[in-house]
Protein backbone atom coordinates (compact mmCIF):
# COMPACT_ATOMS: atom_id res chain seq x y z
CA UNK A 1 0.00 0.00 0.00
CA UNK A 2 2.97 2.28 -0.65
CA UNK A 3 0.99 4.37 -3.15
CA UNK A 4 -1.08 5.78 -0.28
CA UNK A 5 1.98 7.73 0.97
CA UNK A 6 3.68 10.77 -0.55
CA UNK A 7 6.25 9.89 -3.17
CA UNK A 8 9.25 11.98 -4.07
CA UNK A 9 10.58 12.17 -7.64
CA UNK A 10 14.32 12.57 -7.88
CA UNK A 11 15.83 15.09 -10.32
CA UNK A 12 18.41 12.65 -11.50
CA UNK A 13 15.98 10.02 -12.82
CA UNK A 14 13.79 12.24 -15.13
CA UNK A 15 14.12 15.20 -17.43
CA UNK A 16 13.74 18.67 -16.07
CA UNK A 17 10.30 19.18 -17.70
CA UNK A 18 8.72 16.12 -16.18
CA UNK A 19 10.39 16.93 -12.96
CA UNK A 20 8.75 20.37 -12.94
CA UNK A 21 5.34 19.03 -13.95
CA UNK A 22 5.35 16.24 -11.41
CA UNK A 23 7.04 18.19 -8.71
CA UNK A 24 3.68 19.75 -7.95
CA UNK A 25 2.21 16.32 -7.36
CA UNK A 26 5.28 14.85 -5.85
CA UNK A 27 4.28 15.59 -2.32
CA UNK A 28 0.58 15.06 -2.98
CA UNK A 29 -0.95 12.11 -1.27
CA UNK A 30 -1.94 9.19 -3.42
CA UNK A 31 -5.70 9.68 -2.92
CA UNK A 32 -5.27 13.12 -4.55
CA UNK A 33 -3.80 11.46 -7.66
CA UNK A 34 -6.75 9.13 -7.69
CA UNK A 35 -9.10 12.05 -7.35
CA UNK A 36 -7.44 13.71 -10.37
CA UNK A 37 -7.82 10.72 -12.58
CA UNK A 38 -11.30 10.11 -11.21
CA UNK A 39 -12.47 13.68 -11.89
CA UNK A 40 -10.88 13.59 -15.37
CA UNK A 41 -12.67 10.34 -16.05
CA UNK A 42 -15.97 11.69 -14.71
CA UNK A 43 -15.48 14.76 -16.89
CA UNK A 44 -14.87 12.49 -19.85
CA UNK A 45 -17.98 10.48 -19.02
CA UNK A 46 -20.00 13.67 -18.71
CA UNK A 47 -18.63 14.80 -22.07
CA UNK A 48 -19.51 11.45 -23.62
CA UNK A 49 -23.02 11.61 -22.17
CA UNK A 50 -23.39 15.15 -23.48
CA UNK A 51 -22.23 14.03 -26.92
CA UNK A 52 -24.68 11.14 -26.83
CA UNK A 53 -27.48 13.41 -25.68
CA UNK A 54 -26.69 15.97 -28.38
CA UNK A 55 -26.48 13.28 -31.03
CA UNK A 56 -29.87 11.85 -30.02
CA UNK A 57 -31.38 15.35 -29.96
CA UNK A 58 -29.83 16.10 -33.32
CA UNK A 59 -31.35 12.92 -34.76
CA UNK A 60 -34.73 13.98 -33.38
CA UNK A 61 -34.34 17.41 -34.95
CA UNK A 62 -33.29 15.79 -38.26
CA UNK A 63 -36.34 13.54 -38.14
CA UNK A 64 -38.66 16.44 -37.34
CA UNK A 65 -37.11 18.55 -40.08
CA UNK A 66 -37.46 15.72 -42.60
CA UNK A 67 -41.09 15.29 -41.61
CA UNK A 68 -41.76 19.04 -41.97
CA UNK A 69 -39.96 19.11 -45.32
CA UNK A 70 -41.99 16.18 -46.59
CA UNK A 71 -45.17 17.98 -45.49
CA UNK A 72 -43.94 21.15 -47.21
CA UNK A 73 -43.25 19.13 -50.37
CA UNK A 74 -46.73 17.67 -50.27
CA UNK A 75 -48.11 21.23 -50.03
CA UNK A 76 -46.00 22.65 -52.85
CA UNK A 77 -49.05 22.83 -55.11
CA UNK A 78 -50.46 25.41 -52.66
CA UNK A 79 -47.51 27.67 -53.37
CA UNK A 80 -47.98 27.16 -57.10
CA UNK A 81 -51.63 28.18 -56.80
CA UNK A 82 -50.67 31.11 -54.62
CA UNK A 83 -48.03 32.23 -57.15
CA UNK A 84 -50.57 31.85 -59.94
CA UNK A 85 -53.02 33.94 -57.92
CA UNK A 86 -50.40 36.67 -57.39
CA UNK A 87 -49.41 36.66 -61.07
CA UNK A 88 -53.03 36.89 -62.18
CA UNK A 89 -53.70 39.71 -59.72
CA UNK A 90 -50.68 41.61 -61.05
CA UNK A 91 -51.67 40.94 -64.66
CA UNK A 92 -55.25 42.06 -63.99
CA UNK A 93 -54.04 45.22 -62.28
CA UNK A 94 -51.75 46.10 -65.19
CA UNK A 95 -54.53 45.42 -67.72
CA UNK A 96 -57.00 47.49 -65.72
CA UNK A 97 -54.58 50.41 -65.56
CA UNK A 98 -53.86 50.20 -69.30
CA UNK A 99 -57.61 49.99 -70.01
CA UNK A 100 -58.27 53.08 -67.90
CA UNK A 101 -55.58 54.94 -69.85
CA UNK A 102 -57.20 53.88 -73.13
CA UNK A 103 -60.65 55.02 -71.94
CA UNK A 104 -59.13 58.37 -70.92
CA UNK A 105 -57.49 58.70 -74.33
CA UNK A 106 -60.58 57.67 -76.30
CA UNK A 107 -62.29 60.43 -78.25
CA UNK A 108 -65.82 60.60 -79.63
CA UNK A 109 -67.51 63.16 -81.81
CA UNK A 110 -71.31 62.87 -81.50
CA UNK A 111 -71.60 64.74 -78.18
CA UNK A 112 -69.68 67.72 -79.54
CA UNK A 113 -71.65 67.65 -82.80
CA UNK A 114 -74.85 67.85 -80.78
CA UNK A 115 -73.50 70.79 -78.77
CA UNK A 116 -72.55 72.60 -81.99
CA UNK A 117 -75.96 71.75 -83.48
CA UNK A 118 -77.70 73.37 -80.51
CA UNK A 119 -75.65 76.55 -80.93
CA UNK A 120 -76.56 77.13 -84.58
CA UNK A 121 -79.24 79.82 -85.15
CA UNK A 122 -82.12 78.89 -87.43
CA UNK A 123 -81.31 78.64 -91.15
CA UNK A 124 -77.56 78.46 -90.62
CA UNK A 125 -75.81 75.39 -92.04
CA UNK A 126 -72.42 73.78 -91.89
CA UNK A 127 -70.85 72.83 -95.22
CA UNK A 128 -67.73 71.14 -93.97
CA UNK A 129 -66.40 70.16 -90.60
CA UNK A 130 -63.21 68.68 -89.27
CA UNK A 131 -62.09 67.70 -85.81
CA UNK A 132 -58.74 66.72 -84.46
CA UNK A 133 -58.51 64.52 -81.33
CA UNK A 134 -61.99 65.77 -80.37
CA UNK A 135 -60.34 68.94 -79.09
CA UNK A 136 -60.20 71.36 -82.00
CA UNK A 137 -63.01 71.85 -84.49
CA UNK A 138 -62.87 73.70 -87.72
CA UNK A 139 -66.00 74.26 -89.76
CA UNK A 140 -67.59 76.52 -92.32
CA UNK A 141 -71.04 77.93 -91.63
CA UNK A 142 -73.39 79.53 -94.13
CA UNK A 143 -74.70 82.49 -92.19
CA UNK A 144 -77.88 83.99 -93.69
CA UNK A 145 -77.29 87.41 -92.08
CA UNK A 146 -74.39 89.13 -90.22
CA UNK A 147 -76.52 89.04 -87.06
CA UNK A 148 -76.53 85.25 -87.24
CA UNK A 149 -72.72 85.25 -87.17
CA UNK A 150 -72.78 87.44 -84.05
CA UNK A 151 -75.41 85.19 -82.45
CA UNK A 152 -73.25 82.21 -83.27
CA UNK A 153 -70.22 83.66 -81.49
CA UNK A 154 -72.27 84.46 -78.38
CA UNK A 155 -74.01 81.06 -78.46
CA UNK A 156 -70.72 79.17 -78.51
CA UNK A 157 -69.83 80.83 -75.20
CA UNK A 158 -72.89 79.37 -73.49
CA UNK A 159 -71.93 75.74 -72.98
CA UNK A 160 -68.66 76.90 -71.40
CA UNK A 161 -66.87 74.16 -73.31
CA UNK A 162 -64.92 76.19 -75.82
CA UNK A 163 -62.39 78.95 -75.74
CA UNK A 164 -63.76 82.24 -77.07
CA UNK A 165 -63.88 82.55 -80.87
CA UNK A 166 -61.33 84.97 -82.20
CA UNK A 167 -62.88 86.51 -85.32
CA UNK A 168 -61.26 89.63 -86.74
CA UNK A 169 -63.55 90.32 -89.68
CA UNK A 170 -67.28 89.81 -89.83
CA UNK A 171 -68.76 89.88 -93.29
CA UNK A 172 -71.81 92.04 -93.77
CA UNK A 173 -72.94 89.98 -96.76
CA UNK A 174 -75.98 87.77 -96.55
CA UNK A 175 -75.36 84.02 -96.90
CA UNK A 176 -71.71 84.55 -96.07
CA UNK A 177 -69.36 81.60 -95.56
CA UNK A 178 -67.98 81.95 -92.03
CA UNK A 179 -65.01 79.85 -91.00
CA UNK A 180 -65.04 78.99 -87.34
CA UNK A 181 -62.27 77.44 -85.26
CA UNK A 182 -63.32 76.09 -81.91
CA UNK A 183 -61.02 74.76 -79.28
CA UNK A 184 -62.05 72.89 -76.18
CA UNK A 185 -61.07 74.66 -72.98
CA UNK A 186 -57.93 73.10 -71.57
CA UNK A 187 -56.96 71.47 -74.88
CA UNK A 188 -53.29 71.74 -75.87
CA UNK B 1 7.85 4.67 -13.29
CA UNK B 2 5.76 4.53 -10.19
CA UNK B 3 2.06 3.88 -10.25
CA UNK B 4 1.38 7.45 -9.05
CA UNK B 5 3.25 8.91 -12.00
CA UNK B 6 1.36 6.65 -14.35
CA UNK B 7 -1.88 7.79 -12.83
CA UNK B 8 -0.87 11.42 -13.14
CA UNK B 9 0.08 10.92 -16.77
CA UNK B 10 -3.25 9.14 -17.33
CA UNK B 11 -5.12 12.02 -15.63
CA UNK B 12 -3.38 14.57 -17.87
CA UNK B 13 -4.18 12.39 -20.90
CA UNK B 14 -7.84 12.08 -19.91
CA UNK B 15 -8.06 15.85 -19.33
CA UNK B 16 -6.65 16.34 -22.80
CA UNK B 17 -9.24 13.92 -24.09
CA UNK B 18 -11.90 15.92 -22.22
CA UNK B 19 -10.72 19.10 -23.91
CA UNK B 20 -10.62 17.40 -27.31
CA UNK B 21 -14.08 16.01 -26.66
CA UNK B 22 -15.32 19.46 -25.79
CA UNK B 23 -13.75 21.32 -28.70
CA UNK B 24 -13.99 18.73 -31.45
CA UNK B 25 -17.27 17.02 -30.65
CA UNK B 26 -19.46 18.88 -28.19
CA UNK B 27 -18.96 22.38 -29.62
CA UNK B 28 -19.51 21.44 -33.31
CA UNK B 29 -22.33 19.08 -32.41
CA UNK B 30 -24.07 21.73 -30.34
CA UNK B 31 -23.56 24.34 -33.02
CA UNK B 32 -25.03 21.98 -35.63
CA UNK B 33 -27.88 21.16 -33.27
CA UNK B 34 -28.66 24.84 -32.79
CA UNK B 35 -28.44 25.47 -36.50
CA UNK B 36 -30.71 22.54 -37.36
CA UNK B 37 -33.14 23.56 -34.65
CA UNK B 38 -33.29 27.06 -36.13
CA UNK B 39 -33.81 25.67 -39.66
CA UNK B 40 -36.52 23.35 -38.34
CA UNK B 41 -38.25 26.25 -36.62
CA UNK B 42 -38.13 28.23 -39.87
CA UNK B 43 -39.46 25.24 -41.81
CA UNK B 44 -42.24 24.89 -39.23
CA UNK B 45 -43.21 28.54 -39.78
CA UNK B 46 -43.18 27.96 -43.56
CA UNK B 47 -45.33 24.88 -43.07
CA UNK B 48 -47.73 26.83 -40.90
CA UNK B 49 -48.01 29.55 -43.55
CA UNK B 50 -48.57 26.93 -46.23
CA UNK B 51 -51.24 25.22 -44.17
CA UNK B 52 -52.98 28.57 -43.78
CA UNK B 53 -52.72 29.05 -47.54
CA UNK B 54 -54.03 25.52 -48.07
CA UNK B 55 -57.16 26.39 -46.13
CA UNK B 56 -57.70 29.20 -48.63
CA UNK B 57 -56.74 27.19 -51.69
CA UNK B 58 -60.31 26.89 -52.96
CA UNK B 59 -60.76 30.60 -52.46
CA UNK B 60 -57.58 31.25 -54.46
CA UNK B 61 -58.67 28.87 -57.21
CA UNK B 62 -62.03 30.61 -57.44
CA UNK B 63 -60.30 33.99 -57.43
CA UNK B 64 -57.95 32.87 -60.22
CA UNK B 65 -60.99 31.76 -62.22
CA UNK B 66 -62.71 35.09 -61.64
CA UNK B 67 -59.58 37.01 -62.54
CA UNK B 68 -59.20 34.94 -65.73
CA UNK B 69 -62.74 35.90 -66.70
CA UNK B 70 -62.04 39.55 -65.93
CA UNK B 71 -58.82 39.44 -67.95
CA UNK B 72 -60.69 37.88 -70.88
CA UNK B 73 -63.36 40.56 -70.64
CA UNK B 74 -60.69 43.27 -70.61
CA UNK B 75 -58.88 41.60 -73.52
CA UNK B 76 -62.12 41.67 -75.50
CA UNK B 77 -62.29 45.46 -75.08
CA UNK B 78 -59.40 45.83 -77.52
CA UNK B 79 -58.37 44.20 -80.79
CA UNK B 80 -56.37 40.99 -80.27
CA UNK B 81 -53.50 42.20 -82.48
CA UNK B 82 -52.72 44.50 -85.41
CA UNK B 83 -54.12 42.00 -87.85
CA UNK B 84 -54.99 43.69 -91.13
CA UNK B 85 -57.40 41.01 -92.49
CA UNK B 86 -59.33 40.88 -89.20
CA UNK B 87 -59.62 44.65 -88.74
CA UNK B 88 -60.33 45.24 -92.43
CA UNK B 89 -63.27 42.81 -92.33
CA UNK B 90 -64.66 44.41 -89.15
CA UNK B 91 -64.50 47.96 -90.54
CA UNK B 92 -65.66 46.92 -94.00
CA UNK B 93 -68.61 44.95 -92.64
CA UNK B 94 -69.60 47.94 -90.52
CA UNK B 95 -69.43 50.23 -93.56
CA UNK B 96 -71.48 47.83 -95.69
CA UNK B 97 -74.06 47.13 -93.02
CA UNK B 98 -74.79 50.89 -92.92
CA UNK B 99 -75.18 51.07 -96.72
CA UNK B 100 -72.09 53.26 -97.03
CA UNK B 101 -69.28 53.17 -99.57
CA UNK B 102 -65.56 53.33 -99.25
CA UNK B 103 -62.64 53.16 -101.67
CA UNK B 104 -59.75 52.17 -99.48
CA UNK B 105 -58.76 51.60 -95.89
CA UNK B 106 -55.26 52.52 -94.73
CA UNK B 107 -53.53 50.94 -91.75
CA UNK B 108 -50.97 52.86 -89.72
CA UNK B 109 -47.97 51.37 -88.00
CA UNK B 110 -48.06 50.00 -84.49
CA UNK B 111 -47.01 52.66 -81.96
CA UNK B 112 -46.02 51.98 -78.36
CA UNK B 113 -47.47 54.26 -75.69
CA UNK B 114 -46.48 53.91 -72.04
CA UNK B 115 -49.08 51.34 -71.01
CA UNK B 116 -50.56 50.19 -74.31
CA UNK B 117 -49.95 50.09 -78.05
CA UNK B 118 -52.10 51.55 -80.79
CA UNK B 119 -52.39 51.99 -84.53
CA UNK B 120 -54.52 54.17 -86.78
CA UNK B 121 -56.97 53.10 -89.44
CA UNK B 122 -58.01 55.80 -91.89
CA UNK B 123 -60.67 55.77 -94.58
CA UNK B 124 -63.32 57.89 -96.27
CA UNK B 125 -66.94 56.87 -96.40
CA UNK B 126 -69.69 58.18 -98.58
CA UNK B 127 -73.41 57.91 -98.10
CA UNK B 128 -76.59 59.05 -96.48
CA UNK B 129 -76.12 61.42 -93.50
CA UNK B 130 -78.30 59.28 -91.22
CA UNK B 131 -76.28 56.20 -92.14
CA UNK B 132 -73.04 58.03 -91.34
CA UNK B 133 -74.55 59.00 -87.98
CA UNK B 134 -75.38 55.35 -87.38
CA UNK B 135 -71.86 54.32 -88.38
CA UNK B 136 -70.39 56.77 -85.84
CA UNK B 137 -72.78 55.52 -83.17
CA UNK B 138 -71.61 51.95 -83.84
CA UNK B 139 -68.00 53.04 -83.36
CA UNK B 140 -68.67 55.03 -80.20
CA UNK B 141 -70.83 52.33 -78.63
CA UNK B 142 -68.64 49.44 -79.71
CA UNK B 143 -67.52 47.16 -76.88
CA UNK B 144 -64.02 47.59 -78.26
CA UNK B 145 -62.36 50.84 -77.31
CA UNK B 146 -61.97 52.72 -80.60
CA UNK B 147 -61.14 56.40 -80.59
CA UNK B 148 -62.23 58.76 -83.34
CA UNK B 149 -58.90 60.52 -83.51
CA UNK B 150 -59.88 62.85 -86.30
CA UNK B 151 -62.94 63.22 -88.43
CA UNK B 152 -64.09 65.53 -91.17
CA UNK B 153 -67.43 65.90 -92.90
CA UNK B 154 -68.16 67.34 -96.28
CA UNK B 155 -71.81 67.81 -97.19
CA UNK B 156 -72.00 66.92 -100.86
CA UNK B 157 -75.78 67.37 -101.06
CA UNK B 158 -78.65 67.78 -98.63
CA UNK B 159 -78.65 64.05 -97.92
CA UNK B 160 -75.32 62.79 -99.14
CA UNK B 161 -72.12 63.35 -97.21
CA UNK B 162 -68.47 62.37 -97.29
CA UNK B 163 -66.86 61.59 -93.97
CA UNK B 164 -63.15 60.96 -93.43
CA UNK B 165 -62.02 59.12 -90.33
CA UNK B 166 -58.82 58.37 -88.54
CA UNK B 167 -59.71 55.74 -85.98
CA UNK B 168 -57.34 54.74 -83.23
CA UNK B 169 -57.33 51.06 -82.28
CA UNK B 170 -55.79 50.11 -78.96
CA UNK B 171 -54.18 46.88 -77.89
CA UNK B 172 -52.34 45.57 -74.87
CA UNK B 173 -48.62 45.18 -75.12
CA UNK B 174 -48.68 41.55 -74.02
CA UNK B 175 -51.71 40.69 -76.08
CA UNK B 176 -50.81 38.84 -79.22
CA UNK B 177 -53.89 36.67 -79.51
CA UNK B 178 -55.02 35.39 -82.86
CA UNK B 179 -58.18 36.42 -84.62
CA UNK B 180 -61.12 34.20 -85.24
CA UNK B 181 -61.80 34.65 -88.94
CA UNK B 182 -65.31 33.94 -90.13
CA UNK B 183 -64.65 34.60 -93.80
CA UNK B 184 -62.31 31.73 -94.68
CA UNK B 185 -64.84 29.21 -95.91
CA UNK B 186 -64.23 29.24 -99.71
CA UNK B 187 -62.65 26.45 -101.71
CA UNK B 188 -58.92 26.51 -102.39
CA UNK B 189 -56.53 24.61 -104.68
CA UNK B 190 -59.02 24.55 -107.57
CA UNK B 191 -56.28 24.62 -110.27
CA UNK B 192 -54.75 21.37 -111.38
CA UNK B 193 -51.34 22.83 -112.26
CA UNK B 194 -49.54 26.01 -111.40
CA UNK B 195 -49.79 27.45 -114.94
CA UNK B 196 -53.58 27.19 -114.93
CA UNK B 197 -53.66 30.07 -112.49
CA UNK B 198 -52.32 32.53 -115.14
CA UNK B 199 -54.89 34.41 -117.25
CA UNK B 200 -54.76 37.65 -119.19
CA UNK B 201 -56.58 40.62 -117.65
CA UNK B 202 -58.84 41.01 -120.74
CA UNK B 203 -60.08 37.42 -120.72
Amino acid sequence: MSFLYPVKITLSSRSYFFTRVFSFFSFAPVPQSISFIFSAFILFLLGAVTVAFLWVELQKVYAKKAQIESEINSLKYVNEIHDLYNNKARQLDEKQKALNEMVRDKRGILDILNVIKNCLPENTYITDFSSNRGETFNFTVISPEPLDTIKLIVKFREPGLFEDIDMNTISLKNDALVNINLKLKGAK
Amino acid sequence: MTRVKLMLIASVFIFCMDLALFYFLIVPLYSRYRNEKKLTAEAAITLQTMKEKERKVREYQQEVKNMDNEINEINNRVVPSRDIPGIFMEVYNDILSNSLETRSITFGKLVDAEKYSYFNVSFDIYGDKANIDNFIRNIENNNRIISIDSVSFDAESDFYMKASFVLKYYLFKDNQNTWDYDFMEDKYRTYETWYDMFRSFES
